[in-house]
């Protein structure tokens, strides 16, 4: 190859990698709402705002990154708002109805939804029932039992300004939610990039009998992968009591829908075999943009279900098309 | 080079009320490529589902360099120095070479999967199987049906197999893909690994074999040396019968009625 030759190719290639990037439409739709953002009003790039974005956006960015596990090993998980709210409705029953110290609630609590992460993985992959069914029946029971334990009312958290100033404070003016989001979705990320799990993850979702072909044990791997996932999810929703100081049994309450959209949005195949935590959390700060703008704005709230809804579909639509290209275009 | 030899004694397995295969034995030197041939149903594909652990044999021994062999799982073959190249069944099409080529055996170090070592080997393996894929970064997808093989022949390799079992190789392939591919097989017989192959193309078979094991109805109909005998030949063991290739139409019009 001449010197030319070789120049031009790896140019082109340093933009083709940028264009193929998953998070390559994830980043655009930031781009655009920003924009939109800036020339409806004023008052969206004023610094706080932009922290209490993130801020908000933490909780779903959280339980996107351990879904997106999940999800890239082919499974779903619909139970993961109600793990969420259970997890928040259990920390406070343990510490404030039981009156138990705060770290063994929270280590209790924790165990109680990897336990459930185990549950929804074992009964989807070892009896071989479609995690859609599975999970969809965990969101009612797990939201009913929620209701149960709290009785339906909200639990005032047990005062404790380390635990709140841990997951609620702020520091160098951003919110200690941002760092928590920051911290989890990088070692996930890491997690997913870089080990052997993670790539056990992508081979199962992209082609299972191959995967199952090379030795890798699929039925494992898929349930560790619940497993993280409602871990992650039980601590967003136990990281939630610490910062407003009670819990409520609604909590969470079509959160599924944000989360499988910031994976959806983040460039992920709902099928399995692709998505990155990156893609995840940008795809969460994207619904949290929108959300934000809508009430600066000032539009009907409900507008923003809609919004999501809309957002979800657009990305998936967009996703199969990107898909069907590059399976048609032989690079 | 020492010659290992993978033998099968007496392998039988029924599936309900067919006897797929019935008292078949079976041997692969390393250095030879032998060729596994016969109609749909003559047993091939579960002989060769036996001997990779994929299959459990109702009787029979698999026998390496001389020492019964257990093998019960895949990965009870791959121990024993025997893969197998399934076709379409052993890639991911989302994940890029270099990781199809370390699928499920990646190299770590401190627990992290180390991408560009396996990129650097996967392109030394290439290069010396004289695989021409311009990147190893390149998603398996995109990649021809040639290709595709020609990687998953390479894992097999990669795994230090000394048998290598392929089934169908060729099928749905290009001609110059096909070539390419056996192109592959000669070069790994000549590596000194042992090759058995599959393949319902006598032009492949005659082109690439050492010898040739017709199978028909669960049974070993005959073993030819490639060199000694004569597409009519292998044509008329496969079928079962000398004067069914002989007077072809009129038999066929024979079957036909007593169908």
């Amino acid at each position: 190859m001449s010197g030319k030759a070789k120049r031009l190719d790896k140019h082109e290639s340093r933009i083709g990698r940028i264009l193929r990037a998953e998070e390559f439409g994830v980043v655009v739709a930031i781009v655009g709402v920003v924009i939109v953002a800036m020339s409806l009003t004023p008052n969206f790039a004023v610094g706080t705002n932009v922290n209490t974005i993130l801020q908000q956006v933490s909780y779903v960015a959280i339980c996107a990154a351990g879904m997106s596990l999940v999800v890239i090993c082919g499974e779903i998980d619909l139970s993961i708002g109600s793990i969420y709210g259970l997890g928040a409705v259990m920390y406070t029953w343990l510490s404030v109805k039981m009156d138990w110290p705060i770290l063994p609630s929270i280590v209790v609590t924790l165990l109680l939804g990897v336990f459930l992460g185990w549950l929804n993985g074992y009964v989807s992959v070892r009896l071989n029932i479609p995690s859609f069914v599975v999970t969809l029946a965990g969101l009612g029971a797990l939201r009913g039992a929620t209701l149960l334990i709290s009785g339906g009312v909200p639990i005032y958290a047990k005062e404790s300004k380390t635990f709140s100033g841990l997951v609620g404070g702020s520091f160098l003016g951003i919110s200690a939610q941002v760092y928590w989001m920051v911290a989890l979705c990088t070692i996930v990320g890491v997690v997913l990039a870089k080990t052997k799990f993670g790539s056990d993850l992508y081979a199962i979702g992209g082609n299972k009998v191959a995967a199952q072909n090379a030795g890798i044990n699929v039925a494992k791997v898929k349930i560790q992968s619940f497993m993280l996932s409602s871990f992650l999810a039980t601590w967003a929703g136990i990281m939630l009591v610490g910062w407003l100081g009670s819990s409520n049994p609604l909590t969470g309450q079509g959160q599924e829908l944000l989360i499988v959209g910031a994976i959806a949005v983040g460039g992920a195949s709902l099928f399995g075999g692709s998505g990155t935590i990156l893609g995840a959390t940008l795809g969460a700060i994207v619904g949290g943009l929108i959300t934000n703008v809508l009430v600066l704005v000032g539009v009907n709230g409900n507008w923003t279900f809609v919004a999501n809804g809309l957002l979800i579909l657009a990305a998936v639509v967009i996703n199969t098309l990107v898909a069907q290209k590059r399976k048609t275009l032989r690079t | 080079m020492t010659t290992t030899t993978l033998k099968a004694k007496g392998l039988a397995k029924r599936y309900g009320g067919v006897q797929a295969l019935n008292s078949v034995d079976f041997e692969c030197n390393s250095g030879e490529v032998v060729a596994l041939m016969g109609d749909n149903g003559a047993g091939k594909s579960t002989l060769i589902r036996i001997l990779c652990g994929a299959t459990k044999p109702d009787s029979g021994q698999i026998v390496i360099d001389g020492s019964v062999r257990v093998i019960n799982r895949p990965q009870d073959a791959v121990e024993n120095g025997i893969s197998v190249v399934y076709q379409d069944l052993a890639l991911v099409g989302s994940m890029d070479v270099a990781r199809n080529v370390f699928l499920g055996h990646e190299l770590r170090r401190f627990g992290f999967v180390r991408i560009s070592k396996m990129r650097e080997e996967a392109k030394v393996l290439l290069d010396q199987l004289k695989i021409k894929i311009s990147s190893t970064k390149l998603q398996v997808e995109s990649l021809s049906g040639g290709q595709r093989q020609c990687i998953a022949i390479a894992r097999a390799v990669r795994l230090g197999s000394d048998f290598v079992l392929l089934d169908e190789p060729t099928a749905a392939l290009g001609p110059e893909q096909q070539a390419n591919v056996l192109r592959i097989v000669t070069e790994l017989r000549d590596a000194g690994k042992g090759i058995v192959i599959i393949s319902h193309n006598i032009d492949h078979v005659l082109a690439v074999s050492d010898r040739i094991v017709v199978m028909r109805a669960g049974q070993v109909a005959g073993i030819r040396n490639t060199k000694e005998t004569t597409r009519q030949e292998i044509v008329s063991m496969i079928v079962g019968d000398q004067s069914f290739v002989k007077h072809n139409l009129q038999s066929q019009s024979t079957e036909l009625k007593g169908e």
